[in-house]
């Protein structure tokens, strides 16, 4: 813009402030990015703060000053060298343009005729739908009153007319709106600046989402639901810079019913995508990094006027409690606005602002955070000489309504639920030997493949750390600890003098072979299948694919093989006697010290 | 707030409970309806006027279910619901089918008429 001619107010810069280590870091590397407890995009012009969005690990609001500050410092010099430069490439002076017709007459009447009745409207602090009508018939009424005054223009005139006077009217109502807020204290639905509009919550209104709530700030609304998935439902972020999965998703709707509108229902748009992040970088710090679930949380806004991000915040919250995700710290989010006329002293903080107070009033500062502190920010400004001071003070005074507002939710759900709802999936995750890795897949990830089938449940490894860190996860418990029990079986080792069932795998002339883990196969001698001698495994019934009990009771120290015993698990008969073999030194002596216990 | 609920059984006793007045107040209208654990939202908005020119019933019917409702999460590289699959669209179709025709013939204002799934158990049938 400070290149070329198109007319523009100021020239502008935008930093990165990031606070590492207890420094304020202007434009850090992504390497300094991960120290960092404080991440705030600035934008500014040589003298005011015009917008700024970010994350941050509970802070302060003075220590969020205190990154603007040197934000805005940082800026300075950016845009003095813009403003040399437009200078010296003459674009300094803007293009000529003429874009509005304006009937300067018109708009006085305007001012004079409607000023009061908009004024008056005000007052009655009506509801929004309420006070759109009567803001509308003013202006209808008064335009029928033009229109038969100047009879004489023709149709295209009149129209062009009617545009400008709707025009002229929005800046009276702009103007009556702060006037009435400046001079009387009162708000366009009747409240005090301070006061934050009638909460209402609800948590489980749907029985099947894994968690569910219902957050209700004058009117606007929230129905957000909880997801719990797997492994398998994380987000890649696949960006030119950037590759990872997130864990934590947030995804925001604002159907047009939400505001009245009769409107079609589009997909998902830029506006949706900018408040569901908003909501995601307030909420996800208290998601423990640790928890093992991939989350997703949804906020429709089923009614709309003002602070629907904050809303979502809320019901987040509320809906994160309900679904039993221990979250560290419940949020809570409002938007501020503020009314300030240049060149007067006086000036309006509102809290909690609605829709029409966004639109006309000056600025929009939305903050989310715990009791302890800020989580998240984003602010549009549109006036000039805001100072620090009375930024402060907003934030102050934000402090105070989000612990309002929290105190509602925690009225509702006081903390996270201790169970999770029985529908809902389980997932455990524990780490195995990283050596066991490959044995749990099994050759072209046969085994693994196996076991999900055997017990419905979805199981996913990764190396890390010199470590298998394996994730189950199933539609409900018995399957859950069916799966369990089936890997911690691959991954024992076997011990001698344990007891296994096994599965007979193959039955030869001298004995079978007994499968006592997954792929650990033993022998099972003829001679230790039963105390009476037999003449072949068949004699005693067992078979291929039986399960029997056995007891490990030697691994051979040089070839690795397992020897177990089924008899030893029998009642010996009274009266035996150990059958004299034929001698086999060098195995006896293995054998000799187990054989008479 | 004003809330009415309604209820209706079914032969096999069954129940399905209608309520309005509690959410999406600012719709033209709006109903949640149960039967069991499933929940569905149904919401209208109509424009005041009709568009000159109209000679139709510019009506629109979405039906939409939400992954959630199912306690699951959507497939797919966003995880986000997005266009309509053929089932919504031919739900939406029967809904539409059915409310067309009573609309008084003169009436050309559109109307946008949304439904939402919001809670299923897998039992009942939403589309019903």
């Amino acid at each position: 813009m400070a290149c070329s001619d198109i007319p523009f107010e100021h020239t502008i810069s935008e930093v990165r402030v990031a606070r590492i280590h207890g420094e304020y870091v202007i434009n850090p590397t992504f390497q300094q990015m991960d120290e960092a407890d404080m991440d705030l995009m600035v934008g500014a012009t040589k003298d005011n703060i015009m917008m700024v969005e970010g994350e941050m690990d509970e802070v302060s609001e003075q220590e969020l000053i205190g990154a603007l500050k040197t934000a805005a410092e940082a800026i300075k010099p950016m845009c003095t060298l813009q403003d040399e430069l437009s200078k010296e490439l003459g674009k300094d002076v803007k293009r000529e343009y003429d874009h509005e017709i304006n009937d300067e007459d018109l708009r006085q009447q305007i001012k004079t005729e409607l000023y009061q009745p908009a004024y008056d409207v005000n007052k009655q602090a009506l509801e929004k739908q309420a006070r759109h009508d009567a803001f509308d018939k003013i202006l209808a009424d008064f335009l029928e009153k033009y229109d038969a005054a100047h009879a004489d223009l023709k149709e295209e005139e009149l129209e062009e007319k009617h545009a400008e006077a709707t025009r002229y009217y929005e800046d009276v109502l702009r103007d009556a709106m702060r006037r009435c807020i400046l001079d009387e204290g009162k708000r366009l639905d009747g409240r005090q600046t301070t006061d934050i509009r009638p909460i209402w919550c609800e948590v489980s209104p749907l029985p099947m989402p894994h968690g569910s709530a219902i957050f209700q700030r004058g009117e606007t609304m929230s129905l957000s639901t909880c997801t719990l998935g797997t492994k398998l439902d994380e987000k890649l972020v696949d960006d030119v810079l950037e590759k990872s999965y997130q864990r934590f998703l947030l995804h925001y709707n604002f159907p047009p019913f939400s505001t009245g509108e009769a409107k079609a229902q589009r997909g998902v748009g830029r506006r949706e995508i900018g408040h569901g992040h908003l909501a995601w970088r307030g909420l996800k710090g208290q998601i423990p990094t640790d928890y093992p679930y991939t989350v997703r949380l949804v906020s429709q806004i089923l009614e709309s006027n003002g602070s629907s991000s904050m809303a979502t915040v809320c019901a987040g919250t509320l809906a994160l409690m309900d679904a039993g995700v221990p979250m560290k710290k419940p949020v809570s989010g409002i938007a501020m606005g503020l009314i300030k006329n240049p060149g007067e002293e006086k000036y309006a903080i509102l809290s909690d602002i609605l829709g029409d107070e966004d639109h006309l009033g000056d600025m929009d500062f939305k903050t989310t955070g715990t009791r302890d502190g800020l989580t998240a920010t984003q602010m549009d400004i549109k006036c000039d000489g805001l100072s620090f001071e009375i930024l402060e003070q907003a934030l102050m005074q934000a402090k105070a309504g989000r612990e309002h507002i929290l105190n509602c939710m925690l009225e509702t759900i006081s903390e996270p639920r201790a169970e999770l709802k029985p529908q809902v999936p389980r997932i455990e995750a524990f780490d195995i030997p990283k050596e066991f890795i490959g044995a749990v897949i099994g050759p072209g990830g046969k085994i693994i493949q196996q076991m999900q089938e055997e017990t419905n449940t979805v199981i996913t490894i990764d190396e890390t750390d010199g470590k298998g860190h394996i994730t189950v996860s199933a539609p409900n418990k018995d399957s859950i600890e069916a799966a369990i029990a089936k890997i911690k079986g691959i991954v024992a080792i076997p011990e001698i003098g344990e007891i296994y069932e096994g599965t007979v795998r193959s039955v030869m002339p001298y004995g079978c072979f007994v499968e006592i883990l997954p792929g650990k196969d033993g022998l099972l001698h003829i001679s230790e299948i039963d105390w009476k001698r037999l003449e072949s495994v068949e004699e005693a019934g067992i078979k291929e694919g039986d399960k029997i009990r056995v007891k490990l009771m030697d691994i051979d120290p040089k070839t690795g093989k397992y020897k177990l015993s089924r008899r030893i698990l029998m009642e010996k008969p009274e009266g035996y006697v150990e059958r004299e073999r034929r001698p086999r030194p060098d195995r006896r002596s293995h054998r000799e010290g187990e054989r008479h216990e | 707030m004003n809330v009415i609920t309604k209820k209706v059984q079914l032969p096999d006793g069954r129940t399905i409970t209608i309520e309005t007045g509690k959410v999406a107040k600012q719709a033209d209208g709006a109903a949640v309806l149960r039967m069991g654990n499933t929940v569905l939202l149904a919401t209208v908005c109509a424009a005041k006027d009709a568009v000159p020119g109209t000679d139709f019933m510019p009506l629109q019917v979405d039906y939409r279910e939400q992954y959630s409702s199912a306690g699951r999460f959507p497939g797919g590289f966003t995880k986000r619901e997005g266009k309509a699959s053929d089932s919504e669209i031919l739900i939406s179709r029967l809904i539409d089918r059915a409310l067309r025709p009573l609309f008084p013939s003169n009436y050309h204002a559109e109307v946008y008429v949304q439904v939402m799934l919001l809670s299923a158990d897998g039992v009942d049938q939403p589309m019903l």
